[in-house]
């Protein structure tokens, strides 16, 4: 039998086995095609280039993606080789050379992967086809996305797998090659040694997760570059997370094991001892592990926060349905003729003024204002504006805005939609007067109009802005909210009511028209309105744009963290089951000394619990951390998306360890 | 402080007419009624060759298998009635065990792997720990407590596995070929320390055999032919003694040369 068909036959033998592998690999290769194919696609290359948050996000998202599939390749790979050298010590008794049972096992892993591919990629293309359906579907578009083959990233997929697989495959040759007969017969036997205590790294750990976690909360006022924060955040925490589980975690374990008070108690000899004495071969998979949980984590919560934030920025953008800025009594008095003609009824109408400005930093290294263009308006006014919006937590918002005469609000403007800008506690320099910035905040004023929505804008006292006001040029914005006139009788609100308002913070003022109807009266202002779509903002533009930008990383998010669920749980199964292999020869000892059923199962869940439940806690800890960071980026509190995110995860882990504690259980004992 | 010669020595225990067959009714018959008595302070070693049914009895009077038929009493407790909860604490318990291949658990210290039993009982760790002086010191390895299993000698092993078949103070210890794997000079040293604490703690000892010079360190031994209980050989002190008559028994139910079965 040529090697190629006895590696076909081996691998049909072993399908038991094999099977789940199969699957996780198949669904690996289809999330990891959907993610490089959305990567080439224009529309959301566009889309990305515009959010330096979401490129950094989308970046880390993919290394670690890669990261996460190497290193569960190489894990299951040593997984199913461990299960297997009993057999391959079984050929070589049977006197088949090491260099073609080595040959065997190298087309083996080939084929492994070519089978993946090839279950995978279908898979894959299907999903994305459902996936390019939805995400159309959520832009209403009219004919949907195109769904397009994406060759670049099937080949980008092919070449990445197979050179993974070819590579596994030679480590097994070398493997097999280098093997003694009597290594490969006595595999479990083997014996290992306990870990080497090495206080310092285990220290050096904890110190770099904290030098991580403080730049993670400092970064803003430290004026750290985005990209160079989180990248270095990245680092630090990655390997202060492997330092903490390679040596701080022995050195308790160890400390644990010399308390004799402590561990000479019902199981906990066992299971303490156990996982200590593991840990030098484990320390790899329970850092990983922490490290998967975290980015499981991370990308849930974020991407529920970006849909939750996409709503909520919609207000800041566009808070009214139209508006327009003219001072002009005729171009108002033909607007409104405009509106009377159309098919929407105004239910409300609120006018913003404020004054164009020069704003100069007191540090001159400051850059916040492009050409230290700004706007400045006064206290009332947003007062004003938050109060006809009935923007929720306006009472809070306005207290925290309070102002005497020497301070300045910074309110950043509609335009950008996260940013790390920190300039709370500056020294601004505003036609003469000197300010302190006493705030840094983002909230609905005049929106996102073309000709100032780019505009940061200072908010003073109402007196120094009257000041302001007598020497410059005030403009006035006025703001519609408009209604359908069908649907909004006064008594059936509910029934004009549409679109995404129940989501709103800003509940108080609900929309009521759709965006995309808004179109035909926004040409017909633009008429009238001088400097025409310069000076006119709507409900519609936003909301589109911004709402589905996020709304394809809301998508993504989710994928990413699917793939992360997967892998977390793989590499926790495959390598939790891998010990059981090698604990059923203790375990039945410990039968025979007396050890019951249920003190077995106790000590397995001890066992499994500190193998999974630690990583876990330094996981969610981690992104709890990272969410922290996104909060600061994009100057808003994401606390409920958090414990969502976290309480999920944290539900869906529960009912894996109970499970996977289960099967354990029944691997040592019932032999 | 146990006297051998002891008229009401208590009957620890008792096996009546236990039958044990393999891969259904009739199929293979391990043990083929077989009935003996054991009493209290005993050293008695079980001799056979290979597929005798040595080991299979071993198995079933400490409760690792179960009988197919018969009654078994250790310490007046009927031992085949028992549910597997009520064995495993009858064995950690009542019971203690040395196996030839020692089995110590490999990822615990030598002072661990003897507390293991007590701990899971929840005794008080400085009890413990004064038990295992005590019993290390006996039995020579107090030097070995924080040491690792794969750091100790094969001797050293068994005399630690001895001790943590002790630690619990059981009624009876059974030993599974404790010297197979060991040389001679190992054997006898770890046979002594049995003997030492057979006379000097009273301990009752089992012990499976088929090395007929470690059989002579017993006080009486039983011998197993095809699943049943072919003679027996009684000790009177003299060990030289005791190993002719043993060579003698085994020469007569045959196939043995050396002294080995």
């Amino acid at each position: 039998m040529g090697a190629f068909r006895l590696a076909w036959k081996l691998l049909h033998n072993n399908r038991g086995i094999y099977g789940l592998y199969l699957i996780v690999l198949a669904i690996t290769v289809a999330t990891c095609y959907n993610f490089m194919a959305i990567q080439y696609n224009t529309a959301f290359v566009q889309l990305a280039e515009q959010l330096q948050s979401a490129v950094v996000a989308s970046m880390t998202c993919g290394f670690v993606l890669l990261c996460t599939v190497v290193f569960f390749l190489w894990h299951a790979n040593g997984f199913f080789f461990k299960q297997r050298q009993r057999e391959i010590g079984l050929y070589m008794l049977m006197g088949i050379s090491t260099s073609r049972i080595g040959r065997v096992l190298a087309i083996e892993s080939m084929l492994l992967g070519g089978l993946s591919l090839l279950i995978g990629l279908p898979v894959g293309l299907l999903l994305s086809r459902l996936f390019f359906l939805l995400l159309g579907k959520a832009m209403f578009l009219e004919e949907g996305l195109p769904f397009t083959l994406s060759w670049q990233a099937i080949v980008q997929l092919v070449v990445v797998f197979g050179a993974l697989f070819t590579v596994l495959g030679l480590k097994n040759y070398r493997a097999v090659k280098r093997s003694r007969l009597i290594g490969m017969l006595q595999a479990a036997a083997r014996k290992q040694a306990p870990p080497r205590l090495k206080a310092g790294s285990g220290i050096l750990g904890v110190v770099l997760i904290a030098a991580g976690y403080v730049i993670a909360m400092n970064f803003k006022q430290w004026n750290w570059d985005l990209l160079l924060a989180s990248m270095s955040i990245l680092i630090l925490v990655s390997l202060g997370t492997y330092m903490f589980f390679g040596s701080c975690l022995a050195v308790i374990l160890s400390k644990l094991m010399a308390s004799k008070t402590f561990v000479y108690r019902s199981v906990r000899l066992v299971s303490i001892s156990n996982v200590f004495f593991r840990l030098r071969g484990n320390y790899r998979s329970l850092a990983m592990t922490a490290i998967l949980a975290a980015a499981t984590v991370t990308a849930f919560s974020i991407s529920l926060s970006f849909r939750g934030f996409a709503e909520d920025h919609v207000i800041i953008e566009a808070p009214y349905s139209l508006s327009f800025i003219s001072d002009d009594a005729q171009i108002r008095g033909k607007a409104a003729e405009v509106l009377g003609d159309s098919r929407y009824g105004v239910i409300g109408v609120h006018e913003n003024r404020f004054v164009p400005a020069q704003v100069e930093y007191a540090d001159s290294g400051k850059r916040i204002d492009f050409n230290n263009e700004a706007i400045v308006t006064s206290y009332s006014e947003i007062r004003g504006t938050l109060e006809f919006l009935q923007a929720e937590e306006r009472e809070h918002l306005l207290e925290r805005m309070t102002l005497r005469g020497g301070e300045a609000v910074f309110i950043l403007n509609a335009n950008t939609m996260a940013s790390p800008i920190n300039v709370e506690g500056e020294e601004i320099r505003l036609n003469g007067n000197t300010y302190a910035i006493k705030e840094s905040i983002q909230v609905p004023f005049i929106g996102n109009i073309a000709a100032w929505g780019k505009k940061n804008i200072y908010v003073l006292e109402d007196q120094e802005y009257e000041k302001l006001r007598s020497n410059g040029t005030e403009l006035t914005l006025s703001g519609i909210q408009l209604a359908e006139r069908n649907g909004y009788d006064g008594q059936d609100e509910q029934e004009g009511i549409k679109g995404q308002s129940e989501h709103s913070e800003y509940k108080g003022m609900n929309r009521h028209v759709e965006p995309k109807e808004l179109d035909e009266l926004v040409q017909r202002m633009a008429e009238i309105v001088p400097g025409g779509r310069d000076h006119l903002n709507d409900y519609a533009k936003p909301y589109i744009q911004e709402y589905y930008a996020l709304g394809i990383f809301f998508f993504l998010g989710l994928i990413m963290s699917m793939v992360f669920a997967l892998a977390t749980f793989s590499t926790i199964y495959f390598k939790i089951l891998s010990d059981a292999l090698m604990d059923r020869e203790q375990y039945a000892i410990l039968k025979q000394i007396g050890m019951s059923r249920r003190e077995v199962r106790r000590s397995v869940y001890w066992q499994v619990g500190i193998a999974f439940v630690l990583p876990v806690i330094v996981g969610i800890l981690h992104s709890i951390f990272a969410m922290n960071m996104l909060e600061e980026i994009m100057n808003v509190e994401f606390a409920m998306q958090m414990i969502y995110g976290v309480g999920l995860f944290a539900v869906i882990m529960g009912v894996f360890y109970a499970g996977i504690s289960r099967n354990y259980t029944k691997m040592v004992y019932e032999n | 402080m146990n006297s051998k010669g002891d008229v009401c020595m208590k009957n620890i225990v008792e096996v009546s007419r236990v039958t044990k067959e393999y891969g259904g009714a009739g199929a293979y018959r391990a043990l083929n009624d077989v009935s003996l008595t054991i009493h209290e302070g005993e050293f008695v070693g079980i001799m056979g060759s290979s597929g005798s049914g040595k080991t299979t009895l071993l198995h079933i009077l400490s409760t690792i298998d179960g009988a197919t038929a018969g009654n078994i009493h250790i310490d007046g407790r009927d031992i085949t009635a028992m549910k597997e909860e009520e064995a495993a604490k009858f064995r950690r318990d009542k019971v203690g065990f040395v196996f030839q291949a020692y089995q110590l658990l490999d990822n615990m210290t030598v002072r661990d792997n003897i507390a293991l039993p007590l701990s899971l009982n929840n005794v008080k760790a400085s009890v413990i720990l004064n038990g295992i002086d005590e019993l290390t010191e006996i039995l020579g390895i107090e030097e070995q407590l924080d040491k690792y299993p794969y750091e100790l000698s094969g001797g050293q092993k068994q005399r630690a596995a001895i001790c943590r078949a002790l630690i619990t103070s059981p009624k009876v210890v059974f030993a599974d070929e404790p010297t197979g794997a060991l040389d001679s000079k190992s054997a006898s040293e770890v046979l002594e320390c049995l003997k030492d604490i057979n006379s000097r703690l009273g301990t009752t000892i089992i012990m499976v055999t088929h090395d007929a010079m470690a059989a002579s360190y017993c006080d009486r031994i039983l011998f197993l032919k095809d699943g049943r209980i072919h003679g027996e050989v009684d000790g009177d002190g003299d060990k030289q003694m005791l190993f002719a008559n043993i060579l003698n028994m085994l020469a007569v139910m045959g196939g043995s040369e050396h002294g080995r079965l």
